[in-house]
């Protein structure tokens, strides 16, 4: 549903007349028009939260929201520092689980700031251990710790509730305003998505954004070059987690059910399709891949048994149709729009050798 | 001492088929420098072409044993054909991506074929136990070790002894280089994508009767064979069977000698460790995955 | 990596098991123990049922068609008598994962159906993932589990929810009550998966174990995808009964991993799901199910009640398999919906709530039903194999 609109909004953008500073790094079309395109995204939400009108609409409205927040964290860990983790899924657990226990008995202010600070506190714990673990490791350090987690999800029953299942967790309250309708909850993720794109933005501007990607690209050279790359790393992996455990804690008081399969590899491998097929190179990619994950499953139901068979195949056309994921495809559907003609040379936004 | 024979056999048996799933991930990964994701979901389609030929066909077992991996051996080079050579240039997330796919699509087709429900794949030696020093040892397991060695022992003659394993050590060792000398890539990742569908099978058709099988039968063997790899550094044979004797091991002597609660974590706290304390693995020497 | 099975979790799939479609079953069949002779009367609209249901071929890898099986086989039985009120029933499936955020979208496409009662989900995580929007939506729903927080005194109970299988700590204590009064079993072993289904059975056990004065000699539990138990098996060596509340493969593996281990004539009481038909496929030899017990909700294949044994076999001719306790349980479902509709000659959603709150004594295939918090079901029954298939051993009437 939301899907193609969202990935409109950064193209819109004319492309802006700087100075080709960072030319290598970031496509045309990005370049400093961040601020229009959050604003654009802040607008869609608001207008679709005011037109969809059944709950199916607004249930698929607020898992949009939410793996797009946990999709831009893992832009920030894998886009941006190289970072290939499995985590992120046991990270929204975390955050979930931290979050629920907080806030019992108190608002939901007490969860969310439970979720930052925990989800935060054991990235870094993680993130310290495994210091010196290169890309493949790293991965698999990360597979690990995601199984590890959901075990402990299982067995800490004072932590989380006999067999991680947890009904009933209430609707998020802040500011004396509780968030229980379909359309308010849809502001409110829409908020905390805006939010997160605005500090992805604020990174994506910064030259912590150049750093990161000149030790994503070549680690030796970049520390060489006196790039702080043990700081850049393992910024960029607590921070991409902390996203995901804010997703956690939003999720958790949307739904009002967490049980621990809801936190299984799985969700961590369908954020990282939300990030590759949405377009590994974009901060606006997880947002477009997010909508393509929610969506497209829902849209297949027609075909009964053949979905898996018909929605695998479709993954894998996107992927190789369109190696920058489906921002390359709006990318250059834009770029055909202006020049007005056909030839447009695909470039790949989202590829690295 | 029962106790203990017991759970020894049983961990180096799930280690030997870890070991030979992992062989699958090394060879593929020496060719080609990636890792095949859809091996899990080969080792599971092995087991149900196994039991297809078994009562569908109704061949005797071994026949269905190697029928199922002649047609793994093919589907492994259908794989290259469509979901690697393709797009053998691009980057390794869509290398990633597609494999992923390529599982996927393997997943959907078993279900579509063989339905949901839980099934069986009978072993030759039915549930027969030889005692060894007062423990019941399962011949199964014992039949799992035997075949894994003469797999492994043939496997290194293949690498040290053949021309074919001169030449996927050189790719390994410098890719460009062996290209260079005329090594055909193309036609080594074939090669390398079957033998690697072959072994899968053989690790479906080995570790099936042990067990319900599902679609799932082969996502565990395949988590573990990656702690595998990673204990023994993805460099040689030697390190990467070494590593899933290791993984088995701690599974069932923490499980018996420490808590059996958490049997399921002391594979990947060993694995953490590892990476924590020695990145480049316990037997290997330097990291070369492109992931 | 774990791709595989993610993947496949999206891969939901709508159901494969139309062989029944319009499921000609004899209405001869189940005459007997049900009441759904139309009386003469018109409703305004035809009775709307939504099952929300997971089925095979979709997401769920213990999905089996018994129960939209037993549904198409009731509705089709009364859509060939004349129907409700002069109008067919109509019936929509919504395919439903077993786990996972798509849970939501499926009951709120079914809702969208404007269903007047909603059957399912059949399992627990996904009863517990419904039960606020079903309560706020306030439409009856009878589901297929055992999950005790949506009683009526549970946490995510309404009065909008029933059950209709018997809770999951009554039929665990039927397990150990069995071992030690029927069996005679005074050191008794425990295996059970660490799932919210394993540890609360287990918990009942414990406490039943102790009232009767017998004794836990072991103790085992295992992740729901074990496979491997020798080390949990050789725990019970020393014991006199193995209760084992377990997931269907684990509960097939243990059966094995005893019988390896020589200990294939302690008997071995499983649960609900020893008897589904597959249950006898995991067990590789045939031999092996002699020793193992289950406590079952029902026993269609075995059971002297008016009705039952033509039931079954019009079950078995029309979609050729052992119908489980669920495709008995999912069939009455639709005769119990029916006949408050016939009763109260409306087809309302609150109506058929106050029914279902006010049910007392429905004779049906699987039990007699009444409504005791929100529960309709509390019948279990112990069973063991014979040649391969069920027999009563025991019928249990108190079951929570």
């Amino acid at each position: 549903m939301p899907g193609s609109e969202v990935g409109t909004a950064p193209v819109a953008a004319e492309p802006a007349a700087r100075p080709a500073r960072d030319r290598d790094v970031r496509p045309p079309v990005y370049r400093q028009r961040q601020l229009h395109g959050v604003a654009a995204v802040a607008a869609l939400v608001v207008a679709l939260s005011l037109g969809v009108d059944s709950a199916f609409g607004h249930g698929l409205l607020h898992s949009w929201l939410i793996y797009s927040v946990v999709g831009l964290g893992f832009y920030l860990v894998f886009s941006l520092s190289g970072q290939f983790a499995f985590s992120q899924g046991a990270f929204v657990g975390l955050g979930a689980y931290a979050s629920v226990w907080a806030s019992e008995g108190r608002s939901f202010a007490w969860g969310l700031l439970a979720a930052v600070v925990l989800s935060a506190a054991v990235a870094l714990a993680f993130a310290v251990l495994v210091v010196r673990s290169d890309h493949f490791y790293f991965a698999i350090a990360t597979l690990a710790f995601s199984h590890i987690a959901l075990i402990v999800f299982r067995e800490l029953e004072s932590f989380t509730a006999p067999g991680g299942e947890i009904v009933g967790i209430p609707k998020p309250d802040l500011f004396g305003h509780r968030f229980a309708s379909g359309q308010d909850l849809a502001l409110l993720l829409g908020a905390f998505l805006v939010l997160a794109l605005l500090l992805t933005a604020l990174v994506e501007r910064s030259p912590l954004r150049r750093e990161a990607v000149a030790f994503r690209d070549n680690r030796q050279v970049a520390a060489t070059v006196g790039v702080p790359v043990l700081r850049l790393r393992l910024g960029m992996f607590v921070l991409g987690s902390t996203y995901a455990g804010v997703a956690g804690c939003l999720f958790a008081h949307t739904s009002g059910f967490i049980s621990t399969e809801s936190f299984a590899l799985e969700l961590g491998i369908d954020i990282f399709l939300v990030v590759l097929l949405g377009g590994a190179g974009s901060m606006w990619g997880p947002v477009l891949g997010a909508a393509f994950v929610v969506w497209a499953p829902e849209q297949l139901r027609f075909v009964g048994e053949y979905r898996a068979l018909i929605y695998g195949a479709l993954l894998v056309a996107v992927v190789v149709a369109f190696p920058g994921g489906l921002v390359g495809l709006v990318e250059a559907a834009g770029r055909w729009l202006r020049r007005g003609r056909g030839a447009v040379r695909l470039r790949s936004v989202g590829e690295r050798a | 001492m029962e106790r203990f024979v017991s759970l020894f056999v049983t961990g180096v048996a799930q280690g030997a088929v870890f070991a030979v799933v992992a062989l699958g991930f090394l060879l593929i990964h020496k060719a080609t420098g990636v890792i095949n994701f859809a091996q899990g979901d080969l080792v599971t389609l092995g087991a149900y072409i196994a039991i297809w030929a078994a009562t569908d066909l109704e061949l005797p077992l071994l026949g269905a044993y190697a029928v199922a991996v002649a047609a793994l051996a093919a589907v492994g080079v259908l794989i290259e054909r469509f979901a690697y050579a393709p797009i053998r240039d691009r980057s390794i997330h869509v290398v990633v991506i597609s494999t992923l796919g390529a599982a996927l699509v393997i997943r959907a087709v078993i279900v579509l074929w063989r339905g949901t429900s839980p099934t069986r794949l009978r072993g030759p030696l039915g549930f027969e136990v030889v005692e060894v020093l007062g423990a019941r040892i399962p011949k199964q397991n014992l039949l799992i070790i035997g075949v894994t060695a003469v797999c492994v022992a043939a496997l290194w003659l293949l690498f040290h002894r053949t021309q074919f394993g001169r030449q996927v050590r050189a790719l390994a060792s410098d890719r460009m280089a062996a290209q260079m000398q005329g090594i055909r890539v193309a036609r080594m990742s074939m090669l390398t994508f079957g033998l690697a569908g072959g072994l899968s099978a053989l690790a479906g058709v080995l570790i099936a009767p042990t067990r319900a099988v599902t679609v799932d039968l082969g996502f565990g063997p395949m988590l573990y064979a990656f702690a595998a790899s990673i204990l023994g550094g993805m460099g040689s044979i030697g390190g990467v069977v070494v590593g899933a004797l290791a993984i088995g091991l701690v599974q069932q002597l923490g499980g018996g000698y420490l808590s059996p609660d958490y049997a399921e974590v002391y594979p990947f706290v060993l694995m953490l460790l590892v990476i924590a304390l020695r990145p480049q693995g316990v037997l290997g020497s330097e990291v070369r995955a492109r992931l | 990596m774990g791709s595989l099975l993610a993947l496949s979790l999206l891969a939901a799939a709508c159901g494969d098991d139309d062989d029944g479609d319009d499921a000609a079953a004899d209405e001869s069949a189940a005459g007997g123990t049900t009441t759904t002779t139309a009386p003469d009367y018109e409703l305004e609209e035809p009775l709307r049922i939504v099952a929300v249901i997971s089925e095979p071929g979709g997401s769920d890898p213990n999905a089996v068609p018994d129960y939209v099986d037993g549904i198409e086989m009731a509705i089709a039985e009364i859509n060939e008598a004349g129907g409700l009120g002069g109008h067919p029933i109509e019936f929509e499936a919504v395919e439903t994962p077993a786990v996972g955020d798509e849970i939501t979208n499926s009951l709120n496409l079914a809702l969208e159906e404007d269903p007047d009662v909603l059957l399912g989900p059949v399992s627990s995580t996904a009863v517990l993932a419904m039960a606020e929007r079903v309560d706020a939506a306030g439409v009856p729903m009878i589901h297929n589990t055992t999950e005790p927080k949506v009683a009526g005194d549970g946490e995510a109970g309404s009065p909008w929810i029933f059950g209709n299988r018997p809770p999951n700590d009554g039929a665990a204590r039927i397990a150990a009550r069995y071992a030690v009064e029927e069996l005679g079993a005074e050191e008794i072993g425990q295996l059970y998966v660490n799932t919210a289904f394993g540890q609360s059975g287990n918990e009942a056990q414990d406490a039943e174990i102790e009232e009767l004065g017998a004794e836990v000699a072991a103790e085992r539990s295992f992740e729901f995808n074990a496979t491997d138990l020798t080390e949990a098996v050789l725990a019970m060596e020393d014991v006199d009964v193995v209760l084992d509340w377990g997931t269907p493969a684990t509960v097939g593996l243990a059966v094995n991993t005893l019988a390896q281990q020589g200990l294939a004539d302690v008997p071995h009481i499983g649960p609900g799901s020893v008897g589904f038909s597959f249950f006898a496929d995991i067990v590789g030899d045939e031999s092996l199910l002699e020793g193992v017990l289950g406590v079952v909700d029902c026993n269609p294949a075995d059971d002297d009640r008016e009705g039952v044994e033509a039931w079954h076999d019009a079950f078995v001719e029309e979609y050729g398999y052992e119908p489980s306790y669920g495709a008995a349980q999912m069939y009455d479902a639709v005769h119990i919906v029916a006949a408050i509709v016939n009763e109260a000659q409306a087809a309302d959603p609150e109506t058929i709530r106050q029914g279902l709150e006010s049910l007392d004594g429905h004779e049906g295939i699987c039990a007699i039903y009444s409504n005791e918090n929100n529960v309709l079901q509390h019948s279990s029954v112990v069973v063991r194999f014979e040649d391969g298939s069920l027999v009563t051993e025991k019928t249990y009437d108190d079951v929570g």
